[in-house]
Order: C-alpha cells, then sequence, then structure tokens
C-alpha cells in the first residue's frame, strides 16, 4: 500500500486486467546503430565476407535537418585552427603565437569535478541543455510542469534495417581504402536517427564511426551530446565520453563522465547525474557513481548513488536496483516525519524492496519517542488470478503499557474461474487502543469494529452463491463483549433469479447461518424466501406486483428448541412517468409512485437478534418490504408509500441540473414487531422524507434533504451539502447535518491553488451539539515541476474520553524518481469530499 | 399544465438490442441492464455483431467513506459512491454517448453496533444504487439513440 509502485487493476469477464505505469526509462541510449554502410566512395570488401548487405551511403544534402546547435563554448586554442570551408579549401586562423610546426591536441578532455555543494550542472553544462533542447519538436518541460503529463509520446525505437544512410558534410576525402572522411557540419540521418558533428571518420570495412568535436545523437526524443563517439555499426556499440542527455519523453536530463553501449540492450555509465527538473533548476538531483542498464531484463543498477535536494545531500544508498520499466526503484523512500502528543516525535523511514515486478515489500522501522521503536512490514503480490497483500506491525515493547503491541493485515483475492472468485480480508490489532495511540498520523481512527471474513462466491447466469465466514474484533473500549457482532460460521447464501417472459420473473433467496458467540445464545437460521413478480414496464408507467413467501426457522441449540415463522410478503410498485419541455433545452419530469406493502403480523418476541438492525429512514426506504435489515424480524405491514420525483434534465444530454423528491408512508394498522426494548409503533404516518439536488452548472452541488415529524411538527432531520469544484485545484466543502438527538454538525473543507504550485488544505468539522471540534487540519502544499512537499497540522478527537490529539505530519515527494506513497492523498480524499474524484 | 406522458417512443427491433463490453454479463450490474431491457423488449449480449449499440463499460468504482463522526471521534454516518463509467457507440463505431460517469451518492447513518445488520444494508444500499445507475444509463443511451435518427 505503501510502496512506489501502483498497479492499475480491473476484472474484466472474471479474469484481472493490470497494467504497470507507463515506461519511463532511465539514462539510457537509444540504441547507436548509426550507420551500417557501403560507402560511395570506399566499397567495402565483397559481399562474400561481410555477413549482410549493408544499406548504401547516400552522401547529398540530407532534407529538413537543421543545422547542429553548437553545443560547446567554442573556445579557440592557441595556434593554427583550420576548418575546411564550403569550396573544399582551408580556413585557418591562428591564436597566439605561431607554433612553428609544433603539433597539439585537437581538444583537450576536460574531466568533470563535482564536488559536494557544488551545483550538479555548472552554467555551462544548464547552456547545453538549453541548447539540446531546441532540437526536439518542442520544450518537453513546458506541457509536463504546466499539466504534469509528459508531451512527447515514447515511441518504440525503430529498427533501422535495409534503410539508407543519408549523410551531408562540407568536406569529405577517401584516406585509405573503406576509410572515408567528412568534415564541416557533418550530419547523417537514418531512419529515426539522427547525427550531428563537426568530424568523422568512417571505416567502412570494419562498420566503425569515430566522430568528434559536437557531436550530437538523437532518436525519438533522446538526445545525447558528446565531445566524441566511437560507434560500432555493426554491434551496436558505442561509447561516448562526457555526455549531456535529454530524454525527451520522460523528460529528464543529465550528464555522464562517460557511457558504453555494449550492445542494443546494455549499457555502462560512470558519473550520472540525473534529474527530471526543468532545465535551470538543479532542485534535487541524483548521483550515481556507475550505473548499468539492461533493457533485456529491464533492470538498472548502480553503486554509490546519492541524492540531493536543493544542493544538499539526503540519502545515499551504496548500492541500489531499479526497473527501467515502472520506476520502481529498491532503497529508502522518503521518511515520514511527524510529531503528535501520543507519540511524541515520529520518525518513520520506508525501505522499498524492489523484488520482482509482480511482487515487493516494504520495510518500516518507526521511532516513536514516547514508545521505543516500532517495526512495520508490507508484502505485496500480483499474480495471474490473484492479488493481495500481508502487512503487519510490531512495537516489542510498550514502556507506557509495559508490553508488545501490534496488527497484522491480510488481504488476497483470487478469480478462480471466470464465475468463481475467493477473497479473504483479515485483521488483527492486539489492543483496543492500538490504532488511536500507534496508527500514524494520518490514519482515522474512527472505526469500532474490525471485520475479518474469509469468502467465496459464484456467479452464473440466474445463479448466485456465497459462503462466508467472518469475525469482529472490537476496538472500541465502550463496546462490552457481550454488544459484540456475532461471528458467522458459516454464512451459506444461495439465490437464484429468472426471467421466463419479460413480465414473469421467479426466484429465490435462501441462506443459512451458524451464529456464534462467546456471552451470547448461539444458534442455527435457515431463511428461505420464493418470490415471485409480474413486472409490467411502458415508456410512461411501471406496475410490479410481486408475491413472496417468507419462511425463517431457528435452531437454538443451548436450549433445546427450534422457532419458526412464515409470512407471505405481498406488494405493488407502480408509477408514472410525465413530462413537459421548457423550451426545448430543458426537460422537466414528474415520476409519482405508490408503493403498497402487506405483510401479517407474527408475534416474533421469541427469536433472538443475531443479526438485524433497523435501516436508516430514507427516501429509499420508502420503497423497501422490511423496515429491518437481517431476516430476525420481519416488520408486520400494511401500508402505502406516495412519492413523487421531479428531475430537470438537459434535452441534449439527459443531464440532471435539479432532482426534487418528497415522500411518505401511511400505514393502515400499528407496527407490532419492533426490536427487544422498544414499542409498538402507533403512528398514521412516517416522517415526511424530502430531498432536493441542484447541480446548477459543472462547479456547484447542493445535496439536501429533510425530514420533517408531521406529529410534533419539527424537523427530525436535515441536511445541506453545498460543493464548489473546479478540478482538484479548488475545492470548497460546506455542510450542514443535523439528526436530533444525534448528531449536529458543521463542516467545512477545501483545496486551495493559491498561487502557482502552492495549494492550501484543511477541514474543520465542529460539533454544535457537543461543542466541540471533531476533526480538524490545515496544511500546505507545495509543488514545483519536479518536487512536492505538503507540511499538515491536525487535531482531533482520539479517543472515548474525548481527548485530543494534535499532530503535524510533513512529507517531501521528488516527482518522476519514485512515487513516494499515496498516504497524504488517501488523507485528503478521505477528508475533502470531492478530492481526487471526478464525477 | 403542460405535462405529458412519457411518449412511447418505439424503438426498432434492432435498436433494442445493445452490446456490453468492459464487463462480463455475469456481473450484477449487467444483469440489471439485462432485465431493464428485458422489460423495454430488447435485449442484452456481448457481441457488437448483433447490437445496434453498444455500451462500453470503462469501470465500475464503489467508495464508502466516513461522513460524520460522533463525539468520541468514532464514525457515525457513512457515504457509498457508486459511480459507472461508459461510453455509448453505434454498431458501426459511431459514438452515440461520449465517455460520461453517472455517480450515484447515499449517506446512511450507521453507529457500528449493529455490524452485521448495517453490513446488510449498505450491500442493499449498494444494491440501489446499482439499479438506479442501470436506470439512468439506459436512459441517456435512449435519449441518444432517439436524437441520432
Amino acid at each position: 500500500e505503501e510502496g512506489a509502485a501502483t498497479w492499475d487493476c480491473r476484472s474484466v469477464n472474471g479474469q484481472w486486467v493490470c497494467s504497470g505505469r507507463p515506461q519511463a526509462p532511465l539514462p539510457s541510449a537509444p540504441q547507436e546503430r548509426t550507420a551500417p554502410a557501403d560507402t560511395a566512395t570506399a566499397r567495402a570488401a565483397s559481399s562474400s565476407t561481410q555477413p549482410r548487405k549493408l544499406p548504401p551511403l547516400r552522401v547529398g544534402k540530407v532534407g529538413k535537418l537543421p543545422p547542429a546547435p553548437q553545443i560547446a563554448p567554442q573556445q579557440v586554442p592557441e595556434g593554427w585552427t583550420c576548418q575546411a570551408d564550403d569550396r573544399g579549401g582551408w580556413r585557418c586562423k591562428l591564436v597566439g603565437v605561431e607554433p612553428a610546426g609544433k603539433p597539439r591536441l585537437a581538444k583537450v578532455q576536460q574531466q568533470p569535478r563535482r564536488p559536494w555543494l557544488r551545483p550538479a550542472f555548472s552554467a555551462a553544462d544548464e547552456s547545453v541543455f538549453k541548447t539540446l533542447v531546441r532540437l526536439l519538436p518542442e520544450d518537453p518541460w513546458q506541457r509536463y510542469c504546466a499539466t504534469g503529463k509528459a508531451a512527447l509520446g515514447d515511441r518504440p525505437p525503430t529498427r533501422p534495417e535495409g534503410q539508407p544512410l543519408d549523410l551531408e558534410a562540407d568536406f569529405s576525402r577517401s584516406l585509405a581504402e573503406d576509410l572515408v572522411y567528412f568534415s564541416g557540419n557533418v550530419k547523417v540521418k537514418r531512419g529515426d536517427q539522427h547525427l550531428w558533428t563537426d568530424a568523422l571518420l568512417y571505416d567502412g570495412k570494419a562498420g566503425i564511426v569515430n566522430a568528434w568535436g559536437n557531436v550530437i545523437y538523437e532518436e525519438n526524443g533522446y538526445l545525447f551530446a558528446s565531445d566524441n563517439a566511437w560507434l560500432d555499426l555493426e554491434q551496436g556499440r558505442a561509447r561516448m565520453n562526457h555526455t549531456h542527455f535529454i530524454l525527451g519523453p520522460v523528460p529528464a536530463r543529465g550528464t555522464t563522465a562517460r557511457s558504453r553501449f555494449e550492445s542494443e540492450t546494455l549499457s555502462r555509465h560512470h558519473q550520472v547525474a540525473y534529474t527530471t527538473c526543468p532545465i535551470g533548476n538543479d532542485d534535487w538531483v541524483i548521483h550515481a557513481r556507475d550505473l548499468k542498464l539492461n533493457r533485456e531484463t529491464g533492470k538498472a543498477s548502480g553503486h554509490h548513488v546519492w541524492l540531493e535536494f536543493m544542493r544538499v545531500p539526503l540519502l545515499y544508498s551504496p548500492y541500489f536496483s531499479h526497473t527501467i520499466d515502472d520506476r520502481r526503484i529498491s532503497g529508502f523512500l522518503t521518511p515520514r516525519i511527524g510529531v503528535s502528543n501520543a507519540r511524541g516525535f515520529d520518525f518513520s523511514l520506508p525501505y522499498y524492496f524492489n523484488l520482482a515486478p509482480n511482487y515487493d515489500l516494504t520495510l518500516t522501522p518507526r521511532i516513536l519517542s514516547k514508545r521505543g521503536f516500532l517495526g512495520g512490514l508490507e508484502f505485496r503480490y500480483l499474480l495471474r488470478h490473484s492479488q493481495g497483500r500481508l502487512a503487519g506491525e510490531i512495537l516489542p515493547y510498550d514502556p507506557v503499557l509495559g508490553k508488545a503491541r501490534g496488527q497484522a493485515a491480510f488481504y488476497n483475492r483470487t478469480q478462480l474461474t471466470p464465475h468463481w472468485s475467493a477473497q479473504a480480508d483479515l485483521r488483527y490489532v492486539s489492543d483496543k487502543h492500538y490504532l488511536n495511540e500507534l496508527g500514524n498520523n494520518l490514519s482515522i481512527a474512527s472505526s469500532r469494529q474490525l471485520h475479518s471474513e474469509v469468502k467465496t462466491e459464484y456467479r452464473q447466469g440466474d445463479w448466485y452463491f456465497m459462503t462466508r465466514a467472518d469475525n469482529w474484533q472490537t476496538v472500541d473500549p465502550n463496546i462490552s463483549s457481550s454488544d459484540k457482532p456475532y461471528r458467522r460460521l458459516p454464512q451459506v447464501v444461495l439465490n437464484y433469479d429468472h426471467g421466463f417472459t419479460p413480465w414473469l420473473r421467479s426466484g429465490w433467496q435462501s441462506e443459512f447461518v451458524f451464529f456464534q458467540h462467546e456471552d451470547r445464545t448461539d444458534g442455527h437460521r435457515l431463511h428461505l424466501r420464493p418470490r415471485v413478480q409480474m413486472p409490467w414496464r411502458h415508456a410512461a408507467a411501471f406496475a410490479t406486483p410481486s408475491l413472496a413467501f417468507d419462511y425463517t426457522r431457528y435452531w437454538l441449540p443451548g436450549k433445546g428448541r427450534s422457532l419458526s415463522r412464515a409470512l407471505p410478503v405481498a406488494s405493488l410498485d407502480t408509477g408514472l412517468f410525465l413530462e413537459k419541455n421548457w423550451g426545448g433545452a430543458l426537460i422537466q419530469t414528474l415520476e409519482p409512485r405508490l408503493f403498497y406493502l402487506y405483510i401479517p403480523f407474527d408475534d416474533q418476541r421469541d427469536i433472538p437478534v443475531f443479526d438485524t438492525s433497523r435501516y436508516d429512514f430514507n427516501f429509499s426506504q420508502l420503497f423497501r418490504e422490511n423496515r429491518f435489515s437481517g431476516w430476525d424480524r420481519l416488520g408486520d405491514a400494511n401500508q402505502i408509500s406516495y412519492a413523487l420525483t421531479s428531475r430537470f434534465l438537459t434535452a441534449d444530454e439527459g443531464a440532471e441540473r435539479l432532482r426534487l423528491s418528497a415522500g411518505q408512508i401511511y400505514y393502515f394498522r400499528d407496527r407490532k414487531v419492533t426490536l427487544p426494548g422498544q414499542a409498538t409503533e402507533t403512528r398514521n404516518t412516517s416522517n415526511i422524507v424530502g430531498e432536493l439536488d441542484l447541480f446548477p452548472n459543472r462547479l456547484f452541488s447542493l445535496r439536501s434533504g429533510i425530514q420533517w415529524d408531521p406529529y410534533d411538527n419539527q424537523m427530525d432531520r436535515g441536511e445541506a451539502m453545498l460543493q464548489y469544484k473546479d478540478s482538484d485545484d479548488y475545492i470548497a466543502n460546506l455542510s450542514y447535518r443535523f439528526r436530533r438527538d444525534r448528531l449536529k454538525i458543521v463542516d467545512g473543507s477545501f483545496r486551495w491553488l493559491l498561487f502557482q504550485g502552492l495549494h492550501a488544505v484543511g477541514r474543520w468539522q465542529y460539533s454544535l451539539r457537543n461543542a466541540i471540534t471533531l476533526e480538524s487540519f490545515l496544511g500546505v502544499e507545495a509543488e514545483s515541476c519536479c518536487w512536492r512537499v505538503r507540511v499538515i497540522g491536525r487535531r482531533f478527537v482520539r479517543d472515548v474520553n474525548r481527548k485530543t490529539e494534535t499532530a503535524v505530519f510533513a512529507q517531501l515527494e521528488l516527482k518522476g524518481l519514485i512515487s513516494l506513497g499515496k498516504h497524504v492523498d488517501r488523507f485528503l480524499q478521505r477528508n475533502i469530499r470531492g478530492y481526487g474524484f471526478e464525477d | 399544465c403542460g405535462f405529458h406522458l412519457r411518449g412511447a417512443v418505439e424503438l426498432p427491433p434492432d435498436k433494442r438490442v445493445v452490446a456490453l463490453q468492459g464487463i462480463g454479463l455475469d456481473d450484477p450490474f449487467a444483469r440489471d441492464l439485462a432485465m431493464l431491457l428485458d422489460l423495454a423488449g430488447g435485449r442484452l449480449t456481448g457481441d457488437p455483431a448483433q447490437a445496434g449499440s453498444v455500451v462500453i463499460i470503462h469501470g465500475i468504482d464503489q467508495r464508502r467513506q466516513v461522513v460524520s463522526l460522533d463525539e468520541h471521534g468514532k464514525a457515525i454516518e457513512f457515504e457509498l459512491i457508486y459511480q459507472v463509467r461508459f461510453e455509448a457507440r453505434t454498431a458501426d463505431g459511431k459514438p452515440l454517448l461520449p465517455l460520461q460517469s453517472i455517480t450515484l451518492r447515499r449517506i446512511y447513518l450507521n453507529t457500528q453496533l449493529q455490524a452485521i445488520g448495517k453490513a446488510e444494508e449498505e450491500s442493499l444500499i449498494r444494491e440501489e444504487m446499482r439499479r438506479e445507475a442501470a436506470r439512468t444509463l439506459l436512459r441517456r443511451l435512449q435519449r441518444a439513440l432517439e436524437h441520432a435518427d
């Protein structure tokens, strides 16, 4: 969960389809296969000694290739410097004293020296990058920084075999058989491969090219510039010294002192500096003493790797390995730093093991100044038919409680066949206070029960079968052990639903459960419900009469008796669809609906309550056949629900602009079936339920609802949730929620872009009923093109004693290097309605 | 007052056959679509060659979020979100409905005391949202088919 990789999986026809992240290679060169060639002037050796026919070298104009930009500052050395001119003559320049025949080196090899705390890229380096990037159709950082998306597509390298090699130069000279020298604005093009150089020596027999002076190589947006290059065209090998590279599709850039391409797939680099920051910005740079890239295995590995952020060395690893394909890297993930009053100073430094493309491991050592050392582990895997994770945490000794504490979780989902699936979801914590006290600063310890289950499901056509075993662990000290939910050991469900004709459907629901509890009566329960429905539907009306027979039988072994209940359930659901056209742009609908329900009374006071609770009353409840969820109670009913919904829809797309619903139940008789301890309900009508949803444009939305108690003439429930959302950059939520005798809350949250790259985030949830702040936080997210930092301060109710906890949390993310976990994102998703979710 | 019964636009029989891609026909959402189409005299198939229109499901996203806390900091109201992302095309590949989504939200009370009953309620709410999403999808599809003619 916390690892660096993201898997995007979904189930298609019962099979998992997974994709990794888009390919984003490290500093790997495109294959250097510039010019296997017979040359025009120097014929290669006879084809009998050549393993294959090489494409012809065509010397002439290379169409549309721009002139080579000058990448190295032209320092004209002392002595004579001569260059060929257009007409084949020489143009010479003398600087300093006439050397009188003394030779000198054409170019001095400058060894890059990078002491610590000096800029990773010098002004000269940056000017090389600036020059190089002009060769690309557009600056890849421009769009990347604006949108976060790479501008240039990452096309696979094309195979240039068979394509001619076009070459253009001011001057050429055959030095020997198969040895030609070109100089002056040399341009070479072959397929997608382009090479610019000042001078080039081509050995046609060996297929070797030596290029020097301003060598630039480009292929599909990958650019390499170097002082000199040695290319073996036959073997696809190359050597370059002192390179600057730009990987347009990533985008990324950097330098190497030496690069050796040993084959089309294997390359070695020395003294690598690499960043995804735009040119002129060295906010972070990763350095490696040496780096090996293997495109065949998709692995990158290196030694003495260190990371600098804002010129400060931040992380170091003597060895690292990395998959090129989805940028997952073994090594330290960014540390998480926080402070809170229950834990003190809280520091964790996850280490990520990228074990294989489909499984990984994250170890998280964590130090809490008030609690000691806590070790965490997470293992994730992805198989052809299964995916899952195993996670655990242990605090070997908590000095406050004087004992070991921890938690563990396991999740697995397996698609056995397109129809069968199996799932396990298990959780355990050592004590009820663990999540509150030791969960990390952003986790929400709002659960009162932890559910664990193992289940298998079968779905095919009309059939559905499910069996499960589950358990609940109570993590709220306010819940006594006798109030704990029952275990289902097991629950077996078999449902069938079949349409004989469109207007005659029949089916049944069946369930068998063994309920088990330490402190309460165990019991077996069998529930059967065969049903016949005769749905009739017309464009303007529908009617669905339904008749079911509900049978429930209990075996209560402790008491040696069995109970049963058998009742018919009859209902009729009808409705109309009326429409009105408002000026052609809007359609208003009117949808009246009537729902009649009849279930005779049966005294159910003897029946224990294993799993049954009352449904929350709302608009949907008007049309349900039971007021209890779970089968221990079947509510007696002789009632009619009437409701009216009106919608305003756009005529073109059918998008809903407004929905207004209202409804009520009229009871023809008292409801005597209740949960234990509750009195017979004698009112003739239910609350009046009203809902109003408004979507005036794509930015605003309002969802609201009200329940009016006509007997006491008061509002029983009310809610209004207003949202403004313009992408994830501008979100503001304000809501009010009221339930009589239960809650009265105002809640506001936002994420707002203040300046370029600076967001403010926050939430305040306040209970008017208790006059306390339930949850609040405020934070900033600063983001540049290549990094992001977030700092959040949070205050929330921590436990049943209404103790509040204050915590501060900070995280730094370096884009394109490693994704540093979704922790903060998930926290914001949970707390800021609409964040990270497109409607 | 200007309201009239919704026109019984009888789509020609070939248009009433809808092909579904992206999810299997045994998926609960597909079952709901098939049932509704059945009632409208149509049919759901997996094979675009037999169909008058093709619905491509790009994803079904189900979420659950805490909306409000009680005075002990425990969750008391939850919001369930059901989202279907889809597009529709004619049998010969012309766009009928661009990629769009149907998002449904329901908030319900759950004090986390009757955990099993509330879990059952949650799955019932999900079923209701799924059915409503299927109805909305078909309503949009029908509108698009009417407009296409």
